[in-house]
C-alpha cells in the first residue's frame, strides 16, 4: 500500500448511459487540502458521494487509509461531509445537530457530559457556541454553515468532504469563511476534499487542484502548476480571469510561433515548422513595455474594473484579444496599443488542445 | 463482500415494506384471488363451497337485474359526479372571490362532508318525509302537494344523487379552491392586461389549468361512487321496483338475503371490471385531450 | 386569481355562499329540532322549528335503552387502533418507496398503485369468508385488520417524504445513523403534518365506514356507531326522535376533531391525498 490517505483506482460511475466519472485514478496524501474543480456536471460532486458511500461506483476501487471501502456503509467509512445546503436537521437545536453523529453511532460512549464537552469544543472551533439552543431556521446562512462544519468536526473523522460549502453565502461572507476554513484545516490537519466550481476558491485554498470535465480528470497539480502550465486549452480557459486568449497560429520551428502577423518566442515546444497550432496568452500576463514579443492592434473596447482595465484589441489575429492594463489612461478606443509577453507566458497547444 | 452489501441494502428496504406488503397481500390480494375462485363456486356459508363450473357466470349474463344494477350505478354516477363538480366549482369560485368571511364559509360548507353518509341519509329521510319533512313543507307551499321523492321510480335515484351532492360538495369545493389558489397569479394579471374579462379568464385560464385536478378528482369520484351503497341501503333499500338497486347493493343482498355468495362474487367481479373499465376510459379521454 | 372582483361579482358570490351555508346547515338544525320533540309535536303540521317544550326523552332513551354508548366506544377503539397501526405501517413503506433503493422498487409501487383502483366493496364476500375462517367474525380484529391493507396512505406519506432533501438522509447516514434510526429520528418528525393528515383521513374513513361493519359484525353490542344507528330505523315503528338524537350525537366527535385540527382538514393536503 502507498501512504495515501485516500486512493481511487480506475473508478467509474455511470447513471444509465450517462458517464458521470470515467476511470478516475487519484491518490491523496494525508493532511492534503485537495480541491475538485470544474463546471457543473463534470462529476466532481459524484466523486465525493462515491467516497462517502452515498453512491456506489459502477467499477473500480476506493481505499481509505489503505483499506477497501467499496462495500462499507457510509457510517463505517469515517468520512464527514459538509453539504452545499448544509443539511442541518431542521427539527433539532444547534447543539443536538452537532451532537447527532456522537449519539447516533452504535457502541459509541453515550456519556452525556462527554458529548456535551465535545459539542462545546467543536462549536468553539467554528465560533458558534453562543447559538447552541437555537434552531437552524433562526440562524443566518453563515451560521448554518458553521454548524454544519461543527457537526463534521465533532466526529474527528479521517476525511472531510465538502460539497460547494460556500456557494450559498454572499461574497463577503464567503471571503471570511474561506480564510476560516483554511485556518481550520491547518489546525485539524485531516485530509480534506473540497468541491467547487469557483476557481478563486480553488486557487486560494488548495494544496492541489484536480480539474475535471465530463467526468474525466484534465490535470492534477498545485495551483501554481495548474495556472502556469495548463495541460490543455480547457484548463487554460477555465482558470484565470479574464479568460486566456486562445487563437490559431502556426509553428515557426524551434522556439517561436506566429499568431496573426506577430511572431512570439515561447518556452513551450512548437513542433515542426509550419504546423498549425493554438496559441494562448493570459490577459493578466500582458506587460506594457519591453522585449520583442509584441502584439499590436486597435483598441475596440475598454472595461474598467477598478484596480485595472481590460482592453480589447482588434489585431491581425483571427480572434479579438483581451489584455489587462494597470494604467489604461494611455489607451483610447480607436487608437492603437501594444502589449508585450515574456516567452514563459506564451502557451502553445496542439490542434487537439493539448499543451506542447 | 459485495454480495453481502447489496443483499443487506435490499433486506433493509424490504423490512420497511414488510408490514404493508403483508396486510396488502393478506387482505387485498388474497381476497382478490379468492373472489375469482368463488365465481365458480356455490354455497359456503352453512355448507362447504362446491365448484359449479360457469353456472354463476351464465346466470349473471341471463339476469336482467345485473344489467339494471350496473345501469343504475352508472346513472347515479352520471347524475351525482357532474352535479357535485359544478356546484363545488361555483362555490370555490365564490369563496375565492370573497375575502371577508372566507374561513367561516369554508367551515360551514365543509361541515356536511365530515359526517358519515349514513347520518346524511338518515337526515334526508326526515327532510324528504312526505308528511312532515321540511322539503315537503316547502313543496306544499310551492306546488300545493307533497312529493314522494323516494317512493317514485323516476325521482328516487336523482334524490339519492342529490344527497351525495349535499354531502360531497364541501370536499370538492375545498379541493377545487386549493387548485384555484395554487394557479400562478401572474398569468391572471397578464390576461387582465390583455383585456380578458372574468368569463374569458375562467374558461381560457382557470379551467384548462385545473385539468390535472379534474383528472384525479374524476377518477377518484368514479371509483368511490361506483360502489354506492350506504345511502341506498338507508333511503330506499334498492326500491321502488329496483329502480335504485346498485351493484354493491345486489352483492350485499346475494350474500345476506339470498345466501348465494358465489353469485355475489360473480357480481363483485363484474363491479371490479366496470370500475377498471371506466377509470381506464377516463384516463384515456383525459390523455387524448391533453 | 387575486384580481379584485367587481362589485356585482362580489355580491353574487356572497349570495351563492349564503345559499350554500343555509343548505349545509339547515338539515342539522332540522334534526336538532326533531331530537328535542316528543312524538306528538313531531307530527304537528306545520312543523314547529322550536318546540314549546324541550323534550329530552329521546336522549335519555338513546343512552339507557340502546347500545349507543357501546357503539361509540367500539367505534373509537377500532378507529384509534386502525389509525395508529396504519400510520406506522404506511410510513415505513412510504420511506422505503421514497428514499431507499432496492430490487423490484418499480414493480412494488406499480402493484400498490394499481390496487388503489380496486373497489373495496367488491371484496366484501371473499373478505367475509377469510375473516370467518380466521375465527375473527364479530371481533374488533375483523374491522381492524382488513383496514390496514389499503395502500393509498402509503402514497400520501410518500409524497411528503419525497420532498425532504436527500442530503439530510445522506448526512444522517454519514453521521452513523442506521435506516431505522433515520426513519424514527429524522423522517417522522419532519413529516409530522403529513402524519396528522393521514391520521385524520384514516380515522374519518373508519368512523364513517358502513358496509364492512354491517357484514363483519352481527352482535348488536359489538357494532360500530354507523351501523348501530341505522339499526334503530329497522324497528316496526320508526322512532324519528330517537334516530335524530343518535345522528346528532354521532356528529359531535367528528365536529370536535374538526374544530381542533381544522387547518389540517382544510389545507392543500386534500389534493395531495388525491394525487399521492
Amino acid at each position: 500500500m502507498t501512504g495515501a490517505a485516500i486512493e481511487f483506482r480506475s473508478v467509474c460511475k455511470a447513471y444509465g448511459d450517462f458517464q458521470a466519472v470515467r476511470d478516475l485514478d487519484l491518490a491523496i496524501p494525508k493532511r492534503e487540502f485537495l480541491v475538485l474543480l470544474g463546471p457543473s456536471g463534470c462529476g466532481k460532486s459524484t466523486i465525493l458521494k462515491l467516497l462517502a458511500g452515498i453512491e456506489d461506483p459502477t467499477s473500480g476501487e476506493i481505499f481509505v487509509n489503505g483499506s477497501l471501502v467499496n462495500y462499507l456503509l457510509p457510517r463505517d467509512r469515517n468520512v464527514a461531509m459538509v453539504f452545499q445546503n448544509y443539511a442541518l436537521y431542521p427539527h433539532m437545536s444547534v447543539a443536538r445537530n452537532i451532537a447527532y453523529p456522537l449519539k447516533s453511532r452504535k457502541g459509541e460512549a453515550r456519556n452525556r457530559a462527554m458529548v456535551h464537552e465535545k459539542v462545546l469544543q467543536a462549536a468553539n472551533l467554528v465560533e458558534i457556541s453562543d447559538q447552541l439552543e437555537k434552531r437552524p431556521e433562526a440562524l443566518s446562512g453563515g451560521q448554518r454553515q458553521r454548524v454544519a462544519l461543527a457537526r463534521a468536526l465533532v466526529r474527528d473523522p479521517e476525511v472531510f468532504a465538502m460539497d460547494e460549502p460556500l456557494s450559498n453565502l454572499d461574497a463577503q461572507l464567503r471571503d471570511a469563511m474561506r480564510q476560516h476554513l483554511t485556518a481550520l484545516h491547518r489546525r485539524v490537519g485531516k485530509v480534506t476534499i473540497y468541491v467547487t466550481h469557483d476557481q478563486h476558491e480553488a486557487m486560494t485554498m488548495a494544496d492541489r487542484i484536480v480539474v475535471l470535465k465530463d467526468g474525466v480528470v484534465q490535470q492534477v497539480g498545485t495551483p501554481r502548476e495548474v495556472f502556469n502550465a495548463p495541460t490543455n486549452t480547457f484548463v487554460a480557459g477555465f482558470l484565470g480571469n479574464p479568460k486566456m486568449n486562445i487563437g490559431p497560429g502556426i509553428s515557426l520551428g524551434r522556439d517561436s510561433v506566429r499568431i496573426g502577423e506577430f511572431d512570439l518566442k515561447t518556452n513551450c515546444g512548437t513542433g515542426p515548422k509550419g504546423a498549425p497550432l493554438l496559441v494562448g496568452l493570459r490577459p493578466t500576463d500582458a506587460r506594457h513595455e519591453g522585449g520583442s514579443n509584441c502584439i499590436q492592434g486597435t483598441v475596440t473596447a475598454l472595461e474598467y474594473t477598478g484596480a485595472d482595465t481590460v482592453v480589447t484589441l482588434s489585431t491581425s489575429a483571427s480572434v479579438d484579444l483581451r489584455f489587462r492594463h494597470t494604467n489604461a489612461s494611455s489607451c483610447t478606443e480607436g487608437k492603437t496599443a501594444a502589449f508585450f509577453y515574456a516567452a514563459e507566458h506564451v502557451h502553445v497547444f496542439d490542434q487537439e488542445g493539448r499543451r506542447m | 463482500m459485495r454480495r453481502n452489501y447489496v443483499l443487506r441494502r435490499n433486506l433493509t428496504a424490504y423490512l420497511f415494506l414488510a408490514p404493508a406488503l403483508f396486510f396488502f397481500g393478506t387482505f387485498l390480494v388474497w381476497p382478490g384471488i379468492s373472489l375469482l375462485v368463488q365465481t365458480f363456486q356455490t354455497g359456503g356459508v352453512m355448507s362447504p363451497a362446491v365448484f359449479v363450473g360457469t353456472r354463476n357466470w351464465e346466470r349473471t349474463f341471463a339476469d336482467p337485474l345485473v344489467l339494471k344494477t350496473i345501469w343504475n350505478t352508472v346513472r347515479y354516477c352520471l347524475m351525482a359526479i357532474p352535479a357535485v363538480f359544478v356546484v363545488a366549482m361555483l362555490f370555490a369560485l365564490a369563496l375565492n372571490a370573497v375575502s371577508v368571511g372566507q374561513t367561516a364559509f369554508k367551515t360551514i360548507i365543509y361541515y356536511p362532508t365530515l359526517q358519515p353518509i349514513l347520518v346524511a341519509a338518515l337526515m334526508f329521510t326526515f327532510v324528504l318525509h312526505q308528511d312532515f319533512g321540511v322539503l315537503n313543507v316547502l313543496m306544499r307551499a310551492v306546488i300545493g302537494e307533497p312529493v314522494n321523492f323516494l317512493g317514485n321510480e323516476v325521482l328516487a335515484m336523482p334524490t339519492i344523487a342529490m344527497v351525495e351532492v349535499w354531502k360531497g360538495m364541501g370536499f370538492w369545493t375545498l379541493l377545487f379552491l386549493a387548485g384555484i389558489q395554487s394557479l400562478p397569479r401572474d398569468l391572471y394579471h397578464a390576461a387582465e392586461l390583455d383585456g380578458a374579462g372574468p368569463w374569458q379568464r375562467f374558461f381560457q385560464l382557470t379551467l384548462p389549468l385545473l385539468k390535472p385536478t379534474f383528472f384525479f378528482s374524476a377518477i377518484f369520484a368514479t371509483i368511490v361512487n361506483l360502489q354506492v351503497f350506504d345511502s341506498i341501503f338507508i333511503l330506499t333499500d334498492g326500491g321502488p321496483f329496483h329502480s335504485t338497486a346498485s351493484t354493491t347493493w345486489y352483492i350485499y343482498r346475494s350474500l345476506f338475503t339470498f345466501n348465494e355468495p358465489g353469485y355475489g362474487a360473480t357480481l363483485s367481479f363484474v363491479l371490479v371490471l366496470v370500475v377498471l373499465a371506466l377509470t381506464a376510459l377516463q384516463s384515456y379521454a383525459f390523455r387524448e385531450r391533453a | 386569481m387575486s384580481l379584485q372582483p367587481t362589485r356585482p361579482m362580489m355580491a353574487a358570490s356572497y349570495g351563492l355562499l349564503a345559499i350554500a351555508a343555509v343548505v349545509s346547515i339547515v338539515p342539522f338544525l332540522y334534526i336538532l329540532s326533531t331530537s328535542i320533540k316528543d312524538t306528538r309535536s313531531l307530527f304537528s303540521y306545520p312543523p314547529e322549528w322550536i318546540p314549546d317544550q324541550v323534550f329530552w326523552g329521546n336522549y335519555a332513551k338513546l343512552l339507557q335503552e340502546t347500545s349507543f354508548l357501546n357503539w361509540t366506544a367500539n367505534t373509537f377503539m377500532v378507529g384509534i387502533m386502525i389509525t395508529v397501526l396504519k400510520l406506522a405501517i404506511d410510513a415505513m413503506a412510504a420511506y422505503a418507496l421514497a428514499k431507499l433503493d432496492f430490487v423490484g422498487k418499480r414493480a412494488v409501487s406499480a402493484v400498490l398503485l394499481t390496487a388503489v383502483a380496486i373497489p373495496v366493496a367488491a371484496l366484501i364476500i371473499p373478505l367475509f369468508f377469510l375473516v370467518r375462517d380466521m375465527g375473527l367474525l364479530n371481533t374488533y380484529w375483523a374491522l381492524i385488520l382488513p383496514a390496514l391493507a389499503n395502500p393509498l396512505g402509503i402514497f400520501l406519506l410518500r409524497s411528503f417524504i419525497v420532498s425532504l432533501p436527500d442530503d439530510l438522509l445522506h448526512s444522517a447516514r454519514l453521521d452513523g445513523a442506521g435506516e431505522f434510526r433515520i426513519f424514527v429520528q429524522i423522517i417522522l418528525p419532519l413529516i409530522s403534518s403529513g402524519l396528522v393528515v393521514h391520521a385524520i383521513f384514516t380515522f374519518m374513513l373508519q368512523y364513517t365506514n358502513f358496509l364492512w361493519p354491517l357484514v363483519a359484525i352481527q352482535t348488536e353490542s359489538r357494532q360500530v356507531l354507523t351501523v348501530g344507528i341505522a339499526s334503530l330505523k329497522s324497528n316496526f315503528v320508526v322512532d324519528w326522535g330517537l334516530i335524530s338524537a343518535a345522528s346528532l350525537l354521532a356528529t359531535i366527535p367528528i365536529t370536535l376533531l374538526f374544530l381542533a385540527l381544522q387547518r389540517f382538514f382544510m389545507a392543500q393536503s386534500l389534493s395531495s391525498a388525491l394525487k399521492g
